[in-house]
């Protein structure tokens, strides 16, 4: 689980050679399919518990908690 | 409170969801004040579910040694190895749009295309680079033979029985496919940049088989 606080910027980086998302469980934020080197920026605007996944590889889970 | 940045990288998710490791978020500010964060991510459930690919993936003996019996595989080798293997899956892929009838089946079909023709694009780049030729083995031959045997099957096949039965070799293919990483490929590899190509890759065939497992219980239990 990643923490941050409201009002931080989360960016996550491609670094693998697949193409993958960052889409919100319950679509508050989705990228596109990002290539190797590209980026995707998030506000956390609101308090929650956020799960997310790639849309590509949706066992590729994550959660971010905005305090 | 002034706003933090955070830097995630989807490569560590990658490896996290298939390998639990360290997570590490990292502030591009901390040169200036603040300080990187470090933590240790929970299994979510879902990806601790199914295979859990992050483990060494366990074959029958006589599986094994079908898949380590090239025990002279240099680079040349291993590259041919690595692209039979995609164009294998990549060819079960393609028979996918005209015979399956559930979405999923054809959602993960459409995503097996879609990578596994990116890791030979990839691999082929390095190759070039390299100047490096593939160079068939038996291992690579078999994949071929037994690609071949598997289409006549499935092209005899429409609906649920094609679903099924192509769903089941994927879980099949991709737990040899990880195998053969695992055991075989990624440790005998020399060249440091065809190594760290099979590191990378190594998350996403984890995910395939998980994900392939997934359909396989959802076409197993809703017919």
């Amino acid at each position: 689980m990643i923490e941050v606080t409201v009002g931080d910027t989360v960016r996550w980086l491609n670094q693998d050679p697949l193409r993958h998302t960052t889409t919100s469980d319950t679509s508050v934020w989705s990228s596109s399919e990002l290539s190797r080197g590209e980026q995707f920026a998030f506000v956390a605007g609101k308090p929650g518990r956020y799960g997310y996944h790639c849309s590509a590889h949706p066992v590729m889970r994550g959660t971010l908690l905005v305090r | 409170m002034r706003p933090r940045r955070m830097l995630l990288s989807i490569a560590a998710l990658a490896a996290l969801t298939a390998s639990c490791r360290l997570l590490r978020p990292v502030n591009p500010n901390a040169q200036h004040a603040e300080p990187e964060v470090k933590q240790e991510l929970p299994i979510d459930s879902a990806a601790a579910s199914a295979s859990s690919p992050s483990q060494p993936v366990e074959l029958s003996p006589e599986q094994q040694s079908a898949l380590v019996r090239d025990a002279r595989l240099n680079d040349a080798k291993i590259s041919a190895v690595v692209l039979a293997a995609n164009n294998t899956d990549i060819s079960y892929a393609r028979l996918v749009p005209t015979r399956a009838s559930r979405a999923d089946v054809k959602e993960f079909a459409q995503r097996m295309l879609t990578d596994h023709i990116g890791v030979n694009a990839l691999l082929t780049e390095l190759l070039k680079k390299l100047d490096v030729t593939p160079e068939d083995t038996p291992m690579s031959l078999d994949l071929r033979d037994e690609s071949a045997e598997r289409r006549d099957l499935m092209r005899e096949l429409t609906g649920y029985p094609f679903d099924s039965t192509y769903i089941e070799n994927e879980v099949s293919y991709h737990r040899k496919f990880l195998y053969a990483i695992d055991n075989t490929l990624q440790p005998k590899a020399r060249n440091d940049e065809l190594q760290m190509l099979l590191t990378n890759i190594r998350p996403a065939v984890a995910a395939h088989l998980a994900h392939a497992e997934q359909v396989r219980a959802n076409v197993l239990t809703k017919r």
